[in-house]
């Protein structure tokens, strides 16, 4: 008999559009690292696809010179220490969105989400003033606690969108095996919308560590960010192409990270977020 | 959805957000306020201008020469990122190792720092030494984005497109891998093309993420900043000065701190408003 | 309306199956005669989802033949199968109307517009959809809608057989007495075969003119039920 009629094997031709559309991605991204291949002077010498003068320099100084490595280790600090303030404060206020009706429920998770339409070109220069009014301008803190504006409200959102999936019966039956609330939120239902938690913490950590607007009007030597460090870098040190090719490099590495392991449910995330 | 009881002591779950949200918004937002409604000469002594700066930003041609160009910006990446993230998503596969491969590879550029992206397109986009500029040269194409607006312009929506695409593609695949299996097979037995499969089952399923995607792409495409600044710095001239880049350019440039402030209320205003109007015709359109 | 043969079908759904444990059916041989009332019962996960699919065209078999009358419909697409088939959960088209989810399966045949407007008032008619036709499906109840799948599959003149994969899984406990009784009616009325899948004895005896019951021969470590039919299908006729 034949067999396999008709199986689900993928036509070559559906991989076609991902795949020239991938491939549209990554031409800058390649030519980004070729650039960081590069010797200055191979650079500002002409045209060449390949790096003819393969050089490690780039990421030498980099990896030696302290003022670029610290704007690195700056920058993962704060969003890391948003990424649990942000997470950690949006859980409670997530629970009562998707499990209560509250005075003004409505209009406050709609307040919240407008703070994400807020641009930060409004706030750069009051944020300049107010943290420089309460002593914490240049500190790690700062810049996570603005990030806090944007992915607060976002945290909110993708996990009120977890939490309602979750049936209220979970809730009941703890109760009636006498669990305390906070015994039962942080044993049950935190492991329940585990995933939730893991998409929240993603897009925070995304939108914090690709924000560099606020992250660089709120630092300026001790907790310098990667962002200000390349600009001013680059501006000091004249137009080095090939140093700033390969800083920028580098920052693609823990975002490539990151994606990788919440690979399986970005996608997810995305879709159980409610307007 | 669950049906919800009255608690007014759920309050208390979210005092904590309200606090630290309205900390970073409310301050900010009044000292605008106050820069705004007020002429200040330092010293914290403010004299009452009331609405002059409004009056001033709203006449101005600069504001609605920015304006214009965000509007146009706006309306021009949507239009191209939104169906050509629904199509590329709908050719993805659904299920096998690619998905993984193809979901990692597209969210990549979501991922990397703004400024990053803008330095990567400037780079790219050389007409001597990049990619981009020196292939096009090459083939014939007169282009360096420097000096003509209109090769300016093409670079930034390519940018854009590059950076963001992605974004619709994965909410677009996330609305289509919910669709249940069934959908599909009693379209094939009610005979229904392709199309029929997309206009009646696909599109109406995926609405609900694609509104996500368009406020998300609409918010975010309206404060751009930093990669354009990097890229164009506004320029040639001012031709790729959105409102952002104009904004700061008052505020920071000239030191204009009235109207710059006057102009922030306007354009946060903008944005609201225009989410506002777009979220309720969704929604009056889902009652119907 | 034709008679059904399935003959020797076996179906694994992986790619290369070698032992007995791979197949989700295996040695299947049916008849379902013109115009009968089947109800296959059993389990979940015992394949009769799969033979459904099989019967529809949705899947093709590893090894067999699948016979509508005499024709041999084994390699044929679905839609020539002229098949109508109802889910376990409601499939409606949301963004459109009652009558335009009746009428969409005509419209896809090309079928003037005037005949199908008259098949598709006298389907609501049958199934008391009449009121709100012009109203958004999405807006209906869950019976509403499983009517409407059901109403779809009603206004072909052309379909050979019915298929019903667990109908009322969704549906209100008193609202399942009332739909099982219609579909029963209908039956009477339109004599299309039908096959209705469940795995609920009332609901199979109540429908059926003849019962196939599955059962799983032994649980194999995948959690995957064989079904062999010599050994463990048994006929219940009235």
């Amino acid at each position: 008999m034949n067999s396999n009629r008709r199986t689900a094997a993928i036509p070559l031709y559906r991989l076609l559009v991902p795949a020239i559309y991938i491939l549209f991605l990554m031409l800058p991204i390649y030519w980004l690292l070729s650039m960081s291949f590069k010797t200055t002077n191979e650079i500002l010498g002409g045209f060449s696809f390949f790096p003819r003068d393969f050089t490690l320099e780039n990421y030498i100084e980099i990896f030696t010179d302290p003022t670029w490595y610290r704007g690195y280790l700056n920058s993962i600090t704060y969003v890391v220490i948003n990424t649990v303030i942000s997470v950690t404060f949006a859980l409670p206020a997530a629970y009562a969105f998707s499990r209560y009706r509250f005075l003004g429920d409505k209009h406050l998770f709609f307040w919240l989400l407008t703070n994400r339409m807020a641009p930060p070109a409004v706030f750069a220069l009051p944020f300049f003033q107010l943290y420089a009014a309460i002593d914490l301008y240049d500190t790690h803190i700062a810049v996570a606690l603005a990030h806090c504006l944007f992915n607060i409200p976002l945290a909110v959102w993708i996990l009120e969108g977890f939490m309602s999936g979750i049936p209220k019966q979970l809730d009941e039956m703890a109760y009636v095996d006498g669990y305390s609330f906070p015994r039962f939120f942080v044993k049950i239902f935190m492991p329940a919308i585990a995933s939730g938690i893991g998409v929240a913490a993603f897009f925070c950590f995304m939108y914090s560590w690709v924000e560099m607007l606020l992250s660089k009007t709120l630092t300026s030597v001790a907790a310098k960010s990667i962002a200000a460090t390349m600009t001013r870098t680059a501006s000091t040190a004249g137009y080095e192409l090939g140093l700033l090719a390969a800083a920028g490099a580098l920052t693609i590495i823990p975002g490539a990270i990151v994606i990788y392991f919440v690979r399986n449910y970005i996608a997810k995330g995305f879709s159980l977020g409610r307007v | 959805m669950i049906s919800k009881s009255v608690k007014q002591s759920a309050w208390f779950f979210v005092i904590p957000v309200v606090f630290l949200v309205a900390f970073n918004a409310l301050i900010p937002l009044m000292t605008v306020v106050n820069y705004a409604f007020q002429e200040t000469f330092g010293d914290n002594v403010f004299f009452w201008e009331g609405l002059t700066w409004f009056e001033q930003v709203l006449n101005s041609d600069r504001f609605h020469d920015a304006f214009l160009r965000q509007i146009m910006f706006t309306s021009i990446i949507l239009l191209i990122e939104v169906p050509l993230g629904i199509a590329i998503a709908l050719s993805m596969p659904r299920k096998g190792p690619w998905v993984s491969v193809c979901l990692v590879l597209m969210a990549l550029p979501l991922l990397i720092p703004w400024n990053v992206v803008g330095a990567m397109w400037n780079i790219f986009a050389l007409p001597d030494i990049g990619l981009l500029g020196y292939s096009l040269n090459a083939i014939g194409i007169d282009y360096n984005f420097t000096q003509q607006p209109i090769s300016a312009w093409i670079t930034t929506i390519l940018m854009d497109v590059w950076h963001w695409t992605s974004l619709v593609v994965l909410l677009a695949y996330a609305g289509l891998t919910a669709i249940p299996e069934a959908y599909y097979q009693a379209a094939k037995i009610d005979g229904a093309s392709k199309w029929a499969v997309f206009k009646w089952i696909q599109l109406p399923k995926m609405k609900r993420v694609l509104t996500i995607a368009i406020l998300l792409r609409f918010m975010d495409s309206f404060m751009i900043y930093t990669e354009l600044i990097v890229l164009t710095g506004g320029g040639p001239g001012n031709s790729t000065t959105l409102l952002s880049i104009d904004l700061v350019k008052l505020a920071l440039g000239q030191f204009d701190l009235g109207p710059a402030a006057a102009m922030s209320l306007v354009y946060f205003f903008v944005v609201l408003l225009i989410c506002w109007v777009f979220y309720t015709l969704m929604m009056k359109n889902e009652q119907q | 309306m034709a008679k059904i043969s399935l003959q020797d079908i076996r179906h694994s759904y992986l790619s290369n199956p070698r032992l007995d444990v791979d197949f989700a059916l295996k040695h299947i041989d049916i008849v379902f005669e013109d115009g009968g009332a089947y109800a296959l019962l059993g389990p979940s996960g015992c394949g009769k989802t799969t033979l459904l699919g099989i019967v529809s065209g949705l899947v093709s078999p590893t090894s067999g033949r699948v016979l509508f009358d005499e024709d041999d419909v084994t390699d044929m697409d679905t839609i020539h199968r002229h098949i109508a088939q109802v889910f376990q959960f409601p499939v409606i088209y949301d963004t459109m109307t009652v009558f335009d989810n009746l009428a969409f399966p005509l419209r896809n045949r090309k079928i003037p517009e005037t005949d199908v407007s008259s098949r598709v008032l006298e389907v609501a008619k049958m199934l008391d959809l009449e009121e709100g036709i012009h109203r958004r499906a999405a807006s209906l109840t869950v019976d509403g809608k499983q009517k409407i799948s059901l109403g779809r599959g009603l206004v072909r003149e052309d379909v050979n057989v019915m298929m019903f994969d667990e109908p009322l899984t969704v549906i209100d406990q008193n609202m399942k007495w009332e739909l099982r009784s219609k579909l029963k009616e209908l039956h009477q009325n339109v004599r299309t075969t039908m096959i209705y899948v469940t795995h609920d004895q009332t609901e199979a005896l109540t429908f059926a003119d003849e019962v196939l019951a599955f059962k799983p021969v032994r649980q194999l470590p995948r959690l995957a039920f064989v079904l062999n039919m010599s050994d463990s299908v048994s006929r219940v006729s009235r």
